[in-house]
């Protein structure tokens, strides 16, 4: 995935600040400099620090990125499949109000914040990258919630105490379609909700779903190859 | 030990507190399970009962008295903290923040844990029987409120409300350690340590870092949202409003007024200074509460022997 997204337009300007240096402030700092507070189409309820048009990591190329030793920003992008997910708690929040949420691979934390929102009693949001993690702090101080974080990866391990599991996009690759989905299903065959938010990927389950609701979820023409992904919140089931 | 957690401040270990400096390394994990290095909650536990105590009697306080409610402070405190960690040892393990604890990194097992739990109700106990019979089943009441706190905070949106009832019961079992009873102006120090609590941990709501025995409950300031500060600023009048009601009709006199003054001032900057997007300023405020249990102190004792 390239996240250069008008290659043909000259870029507005080069990537604020020195690289950052190895801790989240150093991170966060950057992610302040590089991004917008701002609202993502869907979700007028939660802010989140995005590249916007007018912000330099939106024009950030990735020759850009590595120059600085920075891994692709996907946590300054709300995908379609997060912002759906996020859609579908706000609106439901009997789903999560009072239990204790895993926001899995949940880059800026959209959906993990939406749970916060709608009365999670505690939500951990699981992220790898450390931009990520940084950028989940950021946001969930700018909507007043608390949010847990796990940085490593959990994908396989057992998850005691957790009630909701939030998946958006996550199966846009097939290998780490192939890691989580197995993973998932075993939580839903524990009892555990498992809703998967999903703009037609290409690696998510054709069976063993259950449809909950569907967005019509508008996105970037840079990004995604259509103005509005239909997207789908699933409820994952623990048989096929 | 997570390096990368500690350098980037997501662990509320601290490699650098008392603990790891002087405390001999196999002592080291108790201490920490009775959150020994974060003495402000045994102070906001302790408060209530030597106000209580000290409203109670005539002249100064019994020194002695004083300090058995130390040490079941302590002692009570730890258990609390003790009996958290070991219910929310699987979510310990999963967040960054809590994952070097004792007990999910290993460095006690559950079952050592309940032992030191066992221990510390000992000590508990063996304060609790210097004092009256009455006084001994109001102390052990205590334990239906300590024991249901870790659950309350899962399911409701007012935990706070239910920490205030558990962190002041002090102020009913003072009066009654000196009194044999339990009289209107001790229900009245009661209902204020109540509004006190929470005022204080509104503030303390407002700040996620130094986290203590909670996760994840930020409700009332989630709930209050802007409004926190009007909010707290009417906590804080009830808190002086009860605390002078408890004062005069247990027969205090003009200097506990005085004094009682300046524990209010010391509220009213609190609140009045207060940054509540300032994390550190948070726990700033939150930890001067010390300094406004020593003056109410300060006003009940000078109310009893000026």
């Amino acid at each position: 995935m390239t996240f250069s997204p008008n290659l043909d337009s000259p870029p507005l300007g080069p990537l604020v600040g020195p690289p950052p240096g190895d801790t989240t402030a150093a991170r966060q700092a950057f992610i302040q400099a590089n991004t917008e507070l701002s609202t993502a189409p869907l979700l007028p309820e939660v802010a989140l620090h995005l590249a916007t048009q007018v912000t330099p990591l939106w024009e950030a190329t990735e020759v850009d990125l590595a120059a600085r030793d920075l891994p692709p920003p996907y946590w300054a992008f709300a995908w379609p499949g997060g912002r759906a997910v996020a859609r579908h708690v706000l609106d439901n929040p009997g789903l999560v109000a009072g239990r204790r949420v895993l926001d899995f691979a949940a880059g800026g934390g959209v959906a993990g914040i939406a749970a916060a929102k709608a009365g999670a009693a505690l939500v951990i949001a699981a992220e790898i990258d450390d931009f990520a993690v940084a950028s989940i702090g950021l946001n969930a101080a700018a909507n007043g919630v608390a949010i847990e974080v796990s940085r490593r990866d959990i994908v396989g391990d057992p998850m005691p105490g957790i009630q909701v599991v939030l998946a958006g996009d996550v199966c846009y690759e097939k290998p780490m379609a192939d890691r989580i989905i197995p993973w998932l299903r075993g939580l839903a065959r524990d009892g555990v909700l498992v809703l998967l938010g999903d703009p037609g990927r290409a690696y998510v389950p054709k069976t063993g779903l259950e449809p909950l609701a569907r967005y019509l979820v508008p996105t970037s023409l840079d990004l995604e190859d259509k103005e509005i992904r239909e997207t789908t919140v699933w409820r994952l089931l623990g048989t096929v | 030990m997570t390096s990368a957690g500690s350098r980037d401040g997501f662990t509320d270990i601290r490699p650098d507190g008392w603990i790891d400096r002087l405390a001999p390394a196999a002592a080291r994990p108790y201490l920490k399970l009775a959150r020994l290095d974060r003495p402000i909650g045994t102070w906001l536990l302790l408060f209530p009962c030597w106000w209580s105590q000290a409203l109670a009697t005539q002249g100064w306080p019994d020194p002695w008295m004083m300090i058995l409610f130390a040490v079941g402070a302590v002692t009570m405190r730890g258990a609390g903290c003790t009996v958290n960690d070991i219910l929310d040892r699987d979510i310990d393990g999963m967040v960054e923040r809590t994952r070097s604890r004792p007990i999910p990194s290993g460095q006690v097992t559950v079952r050592q844990a309940l032992a030191f739990l066992v221990l510390q109700l000992l000590i508990g106990l063996a304060v609790l029987v210097q004092f009256n019979l009455f006084t001994i089943l109001l102390g052990a009441a205590s334990l239906v409120l300590v024991f249901t706190y870790p659950t309350m905070k899962r399911i409701t949106w007012w935990p706070q409300a239910f920490l205030g009832l558990t962190f002041n019961w002090g102020a009913l079992v003072g009066w009654a350690a000196v009194t044999g009873g339990l009289d209107l102006p001790a229900v009245l120090l009661y209902a204020a340590g109540i509004v006190w609590t929470l005022g204080y941990d509104t503030i303390y709501a407002h700040q996620d870092k130094e986290d203590d025995a909670r996760i994840g409950v930020k409700s009332t300031a989630l709930r209050l949202g802007d409004a926190s500060k009007i909010w707290i600023y009417g906590f804080y009048t009830l808190t002086y409003g009860g605390l002078l009601a408890a004062g005069l009709v247990a027969g205090l006199g003009i200097w506990f007024q005085m004094v009682l003054l300046a524990a209010v001032l010391q509220l009213a900057w609190q609140v009045g200074t207060w940054r509540p997007d300032d994390q550190m300023d948070c726990l700033v405020k939150f930890k001067s509460n010390r300094w406004f249990g020593w003056l109410v102190l300060g006003a009940i004792v000078a109310g009893r022997v000026l």
